[in-house]
């Protein structure tokens, strides 16, 4: 037997909004004076040589006794060199002072950035290897100068940037 | 005309609910774009803008990251316990080239070589009790734009030796608000 009982209309329950609403704005107020949008910082992968292009195609190819170049680590295949020059002058010392491009043909200097990159696009359609670049910058250039390069290269079509050891002495 | 008191009847309450929505949803726009400092990377390098980089791939959870700066004491003063500090003046001139690991206290370019040695020969351990084939961390490199073709080419070139077969370069996106100018 089910016993309803009619019940009087009691007080509305009310939820206390304004407290809530203090400890939002509370927590707005952190997040809106901890916040900072954030640098996009991005990456790009460095090519290496894959194992199997160091391994070597034919059994003569095999030479034990050969002397282990070490500077060959970083380097792929590539047709191109740039050359990236500074001045250890203490006030340019760090920026480029000059810039050349070596392939088959020869070494040939370029002025600016943008020569550079009009060169590559040109040079590139004659090249056998149309993905790989190698850098070869002084030792004192900033790495700030070496991606500004390494950007031009990338707009010139070169997708894979391998590094080459910065010359003796610079 | 004069405005009296108001009567006893009319009681004007002010409707709250749609202003706490608002807020609320602000609070969970700033909580979500909140980006807390991670621990993996220096906020003091200042790393070179690029429109080469791409978006880092999240989903990729195995990382050792090193950053590259020049030394300068004013960054370490208030952050690093005395001794600590006492050690790094000794061993560090400004403009030296200082390798920031997580964790670690500023090292040199022949410490680095010791430790990249031994963290791939513990994940190579590690893969091998997983089986799975070779270490797959990717090393990312994070050179300040002061620092040298030079010594970024020795550590890759040290990485590459250790054994490590992924190298990435960070920078920041070219249209990037805060980046370096």
């Amino acid at each position: 037997m089910t016993i309803r009982r009619k019940t009087e209309a009691g007080p509305e329950p009310t939820l206390p909004i304004t407290p809530m609403l203090d400890m939002a704005f509370q927590l707005l107020a952190f997040f809106v004076m901890t916040y900072h949008p954030s640098d996009l910082e991005g990456q790009m992968e460095l090519s290496l040589p894959s194992e199997a292009i160091t391994q070597a195609q034919d059994k003569e190819d095999i030479k034990p006794d050969a002397p282990v170049d070490k500077d060959q680590d970083l380097k792929l295949a590539a047709n191109i060199t740039v050359i990236v020059r500074t001045q250890r002058d203490n006030i340019n010392t760090g920026f480029i002072s000059g810039i050349s491009l070596q392939d088959d043909a020869g070494t040939t200097a370029v002025d600016t950035l943008d020569k550079l990159r009009e060169e590559l696009k040109s040079r590139r359609a004659n090249v056998e290897n149309k993905e790989n670049i190698k850098i070869q910058a002084d030792n004192k250039l900033k790495w700030e100068e070496v991606i500004s390069v390494m950007d031009v290269c990338q707009q010139a079509g070169f997708k894979n940037i391998s590094f080459v050891p910065p010359p003796s002495g610079s | 005309m004069s405005h009296g008191p108001p009567g006893e009847g009319a009681h004007a309450e002010p409707n709250l609910t749609p202003l706490l929505d608002v807020v609320l949803q602000l609070l969970m726009f700033f909580m979500m774009c909140v980006n807390f400092v991670n621990e993996q990377v220096n906020e003091d390098i200042k790393l070179p803008k690029s429109q080469a980089v791409k978006p880092m791939d999240k989903a990729e959870a195995d990382y050792l990251f090193i950053n590259l700066k020049p030394f300068a004491l004013a960054d370490f003063q208030d952050r690093l316990p005395s001794d600590v500090l006492s050690r790094v003046q000794e061993k560090f001139r400004d403009g030296d080239e200082c390798i920031l690991v997580p964790g670690k206290e500023p090292m040199r370019r022949n410490e680095l070589r010791v430790w990249l040695k031994q963290q791939f020969d513990d994940a190579k351990q590690l893969a091998e009790q997983r089986g799975e084939k070779g270490v797959k961390t990717a090393v990312v490199i994070r050179g300040h734009k002061d620092a040298e073709y030079g010594q970024v080419f020795e550590i890759l070139q040290l990485c590459k030796n250790v054994g490590y077969r992924r190298l990435l370069l960070r920078a920041l996106t070219k249209n990037s608000p805060g980046g370096a100018t």
